[in-house]
């Protein structure tokens, strides 16, 4: 007994040392049943690639000048939106399926007309996107559903969280939206009820 | 010595150390919760004496000590939000957010811990009235920060307590700010809900599920506000004000304000000197902790007897060894019985909301304050922060 502690001691047990080791973020466990990484990975690449396969843009409207006006977070978390959008702008971009307003010029006509993209109606939005010389609008959101077990006697307590995550891209000339895609999860998460 | 008195000897002296291990024990913990408790005072009054920095400064490192962390937090959070440091506030209050979700478990060492001493051994998760509240708040620094998905965030954070809230009372002025912020992200048949549920939990004002306005309501029924400028009627703009008055704990109440009588009962808002409307009260902060204490008694009461068998049964078995050590633990231990006290004490007293028309771009926005007699006790500009998103104008500010 006195040697195991010994040996313990001397090794040093790893469950109370610091470690640091790198991850691959596409296939790392998830820590809890919030919006994480994994899923601005998993979405950015689907959504993407749904953008890629639909007939958009229209053969004689080759490489559209597109602007980002913001992914709306509809969840009960602070997520980090622009991330998403920016991945999957980066993606489209790459395909060179389209070109990018870049996002410091409009901020600045934002700034100038007295908004941020935070506290501008979907009418600015578009009127901003129009004399930003795009002819496509990207925006979206991203909603959140979650259910948590009643109280009875068990010993822990199990969550579902629902996202579902929408992306449109609208025609400022016509108005019309011209994509939309959509995609979701549904993740369960359980928790101890009793605890040291 | 033989072996066996040796091993009787050995036995006693074990027995004398645990029992004087037991007090020192006692003690330490009752020491503890007094140096947490010290920086907690030293804050709150330096915030009700409009001291913020100083009142910052008190509480600037936090304890390592979990049991207290989300209080300091709450607290924090609201003297961040006093100070004009919004972001500060938001991180305070997102972490207490998080501790309190953390410790929504039963753990074993802290409820042992508190069946022989009292419920200040239990780490705080702040009753569900402060929770629903500390969303409230951080809505409304998000909001200054021109942050309004965040506020909505926190909106949505404040529904899914409220519909999961058993028999804890449901709080008209956080049904209303969430409405608020989800109808500013356009999402209108949410914001009605909010709106419907808080106008019918008032008796003295109705909110308009459609519109979000608030008129006075007389037996019950809505009536146009007395005194309404005629050519403000239809006015191309809003001010949505969200007015916190005086104090929830009456330990500070008297350092806050020291004239009892003239306790700000409402508050007029004006834009470029014309009279826009008045606030409505919307909650009671020490009405909802009455409510909240009487869902808690049944419970409180079975606890409290079990804890005093316990204390009586612990006393006991020392007085066995030590009948001294045994009287001095009986009395330190019952010396500790207090109910836990511990509360968010930055709390107002009043929640308030104005929501009027006013003039597209003000050059200035005041507030009157009135007593409960209707008499102006004070004036003063409404300067910071004042955010605007399309033609709405979103406000608050804090009255003592």
């Amino acid at each position: 007994m006195t040697l195991i502690a010994v040996g313990m001691t001397l090794s040093g047990c790893s469950a109370f040392r610091a470690s640091i080791s790198d991850e691959d973020p596409s296939t790392s466990t998830a820590l809890s049943a919030k919006y994480d990484h994994r899923d601005l990975l998993t979405w950015a690449d689907l959504i993407s690639k749904d953008i890629m396969e639909h007939p958009f843009p229209d053969k004689e409207d080759d490489n559209p000048i597109i602007v980002v006006m913001g992914i709306q977070n509809r969840t009960r978390t602070h997520a980090d939106m622009k991330s998403i959008s920016d991945t999957i702008t980066t993606k489209l971009l790459d395909e060179k399926k389209i070109r990018l307003v870049n996002a410091a010029r409009r901020d600045d006509l934002l700034k100038e007309q007295g908004y941020k993209l935070a506290n501008c109606t979907d009418e600015t939005k578009s009127q901003i996107g129009r004399q930003l010389g795009a002819k496509y609008m990207l925006t979206g959101s991203l909603v959140e559903i979650g259910s948590k077990s009643g109280r009875e006697v068990r010993l822990s307590k199990k969550e579902d969280v629902y996202y579902q995550l929408t992306v449109e891209i609208t025609d400022l000339e016509s108005g019309l939206i011209a994509v939309r895609k959509q995609r979701d999860r549904l993740r369960r998460a359980s928790k101890p009820l009793i605890g040291w | 010595m033989s072996t066996t008195a040796r091993s009787r000897h050995s036995r006693v002296t074990d027995r004398g150390f645990r029992s004087s291990t037991l007090v020192v024990l006692v003690c330490f913990s009752g020491f503890l919760t007094g140096c947490a408790s010290s920086h907690l005072h030293l804050a709150r009054s330096q915030y009700y004496r409009g001291n913020f920095e100083q009142s910052a400064d008190a509480l600037s490192e936090l304890s390592r000590d979990i049991t207290g962390r989300a209080l300091m937090l709450m607290e924090r959070g609201m003297i961040q939000q006093a100070r004009g440091a919004y972001k500060e506030s938001t991180q305070d209050w997102l972490l207490a957010h998080e501790l309190t979700e953390h410790l929504d478990y039963l753990s074993l060492s802290r409820s042992s811990a508190s069946l022989l001493i009292n419920d200040d051994m239990l780490a705080f998760r702040g009753a569900f009235y402060e929770r629903v509240l500390l969303h409230a708040f951080a809505a409304k620094s998000y909001m200054a920060m021109n942050q309004w998905d965040g506020a909505a965030v926190e909106s949505r954070n404040i529904i899914s307590k409220l519909e999961s809230r058993d028999e804890y009372p449901d709080d008209a002025y956080s049904r209303y700010l969430a409405g608020f912020f989800l109808e500013m992200q356009g999402d209108w048949e949410g914001a009605s809900l909010q709106y419907r549920t808080a106008s019918a939990l008032l008796k003295t004002a109705h909110i308009d599920e459609h519109s979000g306005s608030i008129t006075r309501a007389t037996d019950g029924a809505p009536s146009p506000e007395p005194g309404l400028p005629s050519r403000m009627r239809g006015a191309p703009a809003q001010l949505v004000c969200f007015i916190s008055i005086g104090s929830a704990s009456p330990g500070y109440r008297s350092r806050a304000a020291g004239r009892a009588h003239e306790h700000p009962e409402y508050a007029r808002l004006f834009a470029d000197d014309i009279y826009l409307g008045r606030s409505h009260r919307l909650t009671n902060v020490p009405h909802l902790r009455r409510k909240t204490e009487k869902v808690l008694k049944k419970r409180q009461k079975a606890k409290r007897a079990a804890r005093i068998a316990i204390k009586e049964a612990a006393a006991q078995l020392v007085s066995q060894e030590d009948e001294a050590l045994g009287d001095i633990l009986r009395l330190l231990l019952f010396s500790l019985e207090t109910d836990d006290s511990r509360r968010w004490e930055t709390l107002p007293r009043d929640l308030h909301v104005a929501r009027v028309a006013c003039p597209v771009e003000p050059s200035e926005f005041r507030i009157a304050l009135y007593d409960v007699r209707g008499r102006k006790i004070a004036e003063q500009a409404l300067t910071s922060p004042i955010v605007r998103i399309g033609n709405v104008y979103g406000s608050f500010l804090r009255v003592f």
